[in-house]
């Protein structure tokens, strides 16, 4: 199968090549089924996705006005709410900064990987979706175009169904982080010049391998880890020469990583009108704050081969982690089933046939899982970066396993092929079924994901009803109502906003309630208020800090305008208040 | 790449008894002919072998001897790793 056979008749190759193209068409519809089908079924994504669009978003409206970015976010209304309402999480990243600004300097390529994406569908969730969806295609395009080239076009079609069955999509909305996409794709891209490298001897691969490794230190500097890592050690082991060669090739790859860092972060800095320094120091400070923060507690007790376990078996066996947001995907492995076998089976394959490629693949993987086995945290992000490579080596198994089955019989594998065709395929369908049906339509009872779900919903019905210039919105607590969810969907249309739980507690009164309302009012026509009715605090006592029990009884027990439910459950109710309805 | 380069070529007879490269036989045929296994694919199985046997005793159990042999495994893997990568490093430095 993985063999060219010249000595086939023509008829049969023939025959070949239609059931190839008849493969290589129905992969490419079930990956354009999976990633692009109901692409804008879901408009609530995940908190973490929102940071950088926002904050390129504002680094757009701060070039209109021709301010520095500073300059800008100290200056604006709207953040001004945000810093007064909820201090501690406006400044709760690395170096005590705020927060986004801490996100516009950080990563400066996602910064300019998002730009046309903003620019064209503004902020919101139909921005983050297509830019996720981008770099999934280009990953999965490059993986492909690799594994053709290294091995032939049954690996690239194997290659592209383990894929689409698998966690890229996972990632692709649930966690759709912006550095993880891009950073899978720049190492994707940086395997396949070094595979050029290593094969055909190309010095310009070598040094846009290099560059890949740069631009992935501005992406984020886990990503730039693993792809030093790879770099390092294809450099090392992938070409035989002497040592004045490989120290003068590492000279060369350090030199265009630098200059690509430079470059890249100082054509950043100009064009967000911010510090270069303050680009490199919020790098520096992000990864030294991981280091002092440490790890995930439940992880930090761990030992050494407990976290190893931990990570095989939140890849292999059920993707639920203790820890982070990435426990929206829990219920079914990271990695089905049938895509483990042959990631198993290709090991055998690779060690056993020790091509240049089969090498790169080994060295592909040693440098992505064997930070992982030490990982103070493990999040199914960080396995991202080594998800082509686990799909070239299951490759490396489906056709492997053909090849060897030809020996027995030579009619086998046109059965085997059908039969693992056929397999992926339902594969591939259940995994778009557990996400459509399971998470999207009917998602589990679960805090950080109620907490998250229908702020679309919310904020669509505040922008139809109401208007920015004379309308405040009080939301019940920081926690709950999360302040980059109204920052994010309010882009365009920016409401001013409060916290009541800054203000009032359990033991409010009447009389407190009113007195704030009527110095609201001066200011505002409206105010419309958005509790949750999860109470937080000592149920014992009855004292809670965003208890809405005070605004109640100060209005008479009114029914709320507006309540949203989920499955039976409220998730949030809203009151209005107006000049015109107060006495 | 385990291939020899002969200056010669062979007699029939010797071609005929030449073992087969490792491309060309089948998986089951392959691991079952220790012959032909080079030093470092003898080690990278041993590496994924020791790799299963840490993560199973990892996941099996959580008294003190099976996270004791856990870690030794774990040990093992990784220094075969190790071991493996720092002689593919020689053999790409073996022309000078």
């Amino acid at each position: 199968m993985n063999n060219a056979d010249s000595n086939q008749p023509i008829g049969k190759l023939a025959s070949q090549q239609w059931l190839g193209a008849l493969a290589l068409a129905l992969t490419v519809a079930l990956f354009a089924w999976m990633f692009f089908a109901d692409i804008f079924a879901y408009d609530d994504i995940g908190c973490e996705a929102i940071d950088k669009p926002l904050a390129v978003g504002h680094v757009l409206k701060a070039r209109e006005k021709g301010v520095s970015l500073r300059e800008y976010m100290q200056n604006d209304p709207v953040w001004a709410d945000m810093k007064s309402g909820d201090p501690q999480g406006s400044y709760a990243y690395a170096g005590k900064r705020f927060q986004f600004e801490f996100f516009a300097s950080q990563a400066p390529l996602l910064g300019f990987c998002y730009v046309p994406f903003v620019k064209l569908f503004g902020v919101s969730a139909a921005a983050v979706t297509l830019y996720s969806t981008f770099f999934a295609t280009v990953t999965v395009l490059l993986m492909a175009w690799l594994a053709w080239k290294a091995f032939d076009k049954w690996h690239a079609i194997a290659a592209v169904l383990c894929v689409t069955s698998s966690l890229i999509w996972l990632i692709h909305i649930k966690a759709a982080y912006a550095a993880w996409m891009p950073s899978a794709c720049l190492i994707c891209g940086m395997a396949c010049c070094l595979h050029l490298y290593s094969t055909a001897g190309r010095r310009w691969a070598l040094g846009v391998a290099a560059a890949c490794l740069g631009l992935l230190y501005l992406t984020g500097w886990l990503s730039h880890v693993a792809g030093f890592f790879l770099l390092a050690l294809a450099l090392l082991v992938m070409r035989r020469r002497t040592w004045k060669t490989f120290f003068t090739e590492s000279f060369f790859v350090a030199a265009i990583t630098v200059v690509t860092i430079l470059v890249v972060s100082a054509g950043y800095a100009m064009w967000a009108r911010c510090s270069f320094w303050e680009i490199h120091a919020t790098m520096f400070d992000d990864m030294t704050n991981r280091f002092s923060l440490g790890g995930v507690p439940m992880l930090e007790k761990l030992t050494f081969p407990e976290k190893l376990a931990y990570a095989f078996r939140r890849m292999f066996l059920d993707s639920t982690t203790a820890d982070h947001l990435d426990k929206c995907l829990e219920g079914s492995a990271a990695i089905p089933p049938l895509f483990s076998f042959f990631i198993v089976a290709g090991a055998f394959y690779a060690i056993k046939n020790r091509t240049a490629a089969d090498k790169l693949v080994m060295l592909w993987l040693v440098s992505v899982f064997a930070l992982l086995g030490a990982a103070m945290t493990y999040t199914h992000r960080y396995a991202l970066l080594g998800l082509p490579a686990m799909a070239l080596l299951a490759s490396r198994g489906v056709a492997g396993l053909g090849s060897d089955l030809r020996r027995l019989n030579p009619g086998a594998p046109l059965g085997y092929g059908l039969l693992v065709g056929a397999t992926f395929g339902i594969t591939v369908i259940s995994t778009h079924h557990s996400y459509f049906e399971n998470y999207l339509l009917h998602k589990q009872r679960d805090f950080e994901v109620d907490r998250a779900r229908g702020m679309g919903v919310l904020t669509r019905w505040i922008k139809a009803r109401y208007n920015p210039d004379d309308t405040l919105v009080v939301y019940g607590d920081p926690i709950m109502f999360a302040r980059n969810f109204p920052m994010f969907y309010f882009f365009d249309r920016p409401f001013r906003f409060k916290y009541w739980s800054n203000d009032f507690h359990s033991g409010s009164t009447t009389e407190q309630v009113r007195a704030w309302e009527q110095a609201q009012l001066a200011r505002f026509r409206r105010v419309v208020f958005i509790f949750s009715p999860v109470l937080m605090g000592d149920p014992r006592s009855q004292s809670f800090k965003n208890d809405y029990r005070p605004f109640i009884a100060a209005h008479g027990n009114r029914q709320p305008d507006f309540v949203h439910a989920y499955e039976g459950r409220p998730l949030f109710f809203a009151f209005e208040v107006s000049r015109e309805s107060r006495p | 790449m385990s291939r020899k380069n002969h200056d010669k070529p062979l007699r029939k007879d010797a071609a005929q008894r030449e073992p087969e490269a490792a491309e060309d036989q089948p998986l089951w045929a392959w691991l079952g002919c220790p012959r032909d296994w080079s030093v470092g694919q003898a080690g990278a199985l041993a590496m994924l072998v020791s790799l299963a046997i840490c993560l199973l005793a990892a996941m099996a159990g959580q008294d003190a001897v099976m996270l004791l042999a856990a870690r030794g495994f774990a040990v093992l893997a990784y220094g075969l790793m190790g071991f493996v990568l720092c002689r593919e490093t020689a053999r790409s430095f073996r022309c000078e």
